[in-house]
């Protein structure tokens, strides 16, 4: 809940106080995860990802809706949100954190590189640290933001029955990515 | 002898099928399935505004009808839709799984889709166009 509320204030600050250049949002980032596992690879992507960074003080917070998230199948979908992560009772998984020693200036030319960033991962109603690396390039229009990292699904309460072990792996690899239209 | 293996193969195909039925399930069709909930774009992002957990429960997972502006379209690499203007308490996100055709800014529709929940904005998944041109 304080995290929520937390997330919730730092959107609100950066959405409702004058646009500022250094404010970017993007309602249509992109998370997919990959588990691979001995029977099949399980795959899903959310294409409607909240993502909101301000390049001034260098932090990011993001957001997302578990109903977003598409599987080729519509069975594992569906107990993707049944059981897994029981989106009815926690319709959510967030991120907030901060960029490491950032350098304004890398935002303010066209180029590439890589920050590393570190908060708090909330998902199934269980909050965890995580750090990341995040592959910036900022071009004339736009900034773009990549990351890849891993996540162990019992760290977030979320139970594999038995039966299903040899189906789901028990470390998700996750990859999030954005477009932030410059101001 | 035989009319007990006979049975006991009817049933081995009749568990096969209903197993391959429900491995390859059909998703929910928005064409053919009834929405629980018609409604305008601005009651909407008003519920949620105003009380999302109470909205949530209203309409979390349920297929709505929803009438509104477009205010702005989505043509994004992997996210397709268009927003529909809900008022002062934000915008209704519709998302839909192919560039819906010959829908333009400020046109009135109505969007069927699937409520995923609210984070800038009130989301819909698995958008159909209903109506257009009211």
């Amino acid at each position: 809940m304080k995290v929520k509320c937390g997330i919730f204030v730092l959107l609100m600050l950066l959405i409702w106080s004058r646009p500022q250049a250094q404010r970017l949002i993007d309602r249509s980032g992109t998370v997919t995860f990959f588990s691979e596992a001995p029977m099949e690879n399980i795959e899903a992507r959310n294409n409607q990802v909240l993502g909101a960074i301000d390049l001034e003080k260098g932090v990011v917070a993001v957001s997302m809706l578990m109903k977003g998230f598409r599987f080729e199948k519509a069975l594992m979908e569906e107990h993707f949100n049944e059981n897994y992560v029981e989106s009815d009772k926690f319709p959510k998984a967030s991120f907030k954190g901060k960029l490491k020693e950032p350098d304004p200036s890398d935002f303010e030319k066209n180029g590439s590189f890589t920050i590393a960033v570190s908060g708090d991962i909330t998902i199934h109603g269980i909050t965890k640290p995580l750090s990341a690396e995040v592959d910036f390039t900022i071009s004339d229009k736009q900034v773009t933001a990549k990351t890849v990292f891993n996540i162990t699904l019992a760290d977030f309460d979320i139970d594999i029955p038995g039966a299903v072990v040899q189906n789901i792996a028990e470390e998700i690899e996750i990859t999030a990515s954005f477009q932030f239209q410059k101001n | 002898m035989k009319k007990w293996l006979a049975g006991a193969f009817f049933l081995i195909v009749i568990f096969l099928s209903l197993a391959y039925y429900f491995y390859n399930k059909p998703r929910r069709d928005m064409a053919q399935e009834d929405a629980a909930f018609t409604l305008s774009a601005s009651e909407l992002s008003a519920a949620f505004f105003a009380d999302e957990k109470a909205a949530n429960e209203k309409y979390l997972g349920k297929i709505l009808e929803v009438q509104g502006r477009v205010s702005e379209l989505i043509e994004e690499e992997n996210s397709f839709g268009l927003l529909l203007d809900g008022g002062e308490d934000g915008m209704v996100y519709c998302a839909f799984h192919n560039q819906p055709v010959g829908i333009s800014v400020d046109q009135s529709v109505v969007v069927k889709g699937i409520c995923s929940g609210y984070l800038m904005d009130v989301v819909l998944n698995d958008c159909v166009i209903k109506k257009e041109d009211l």
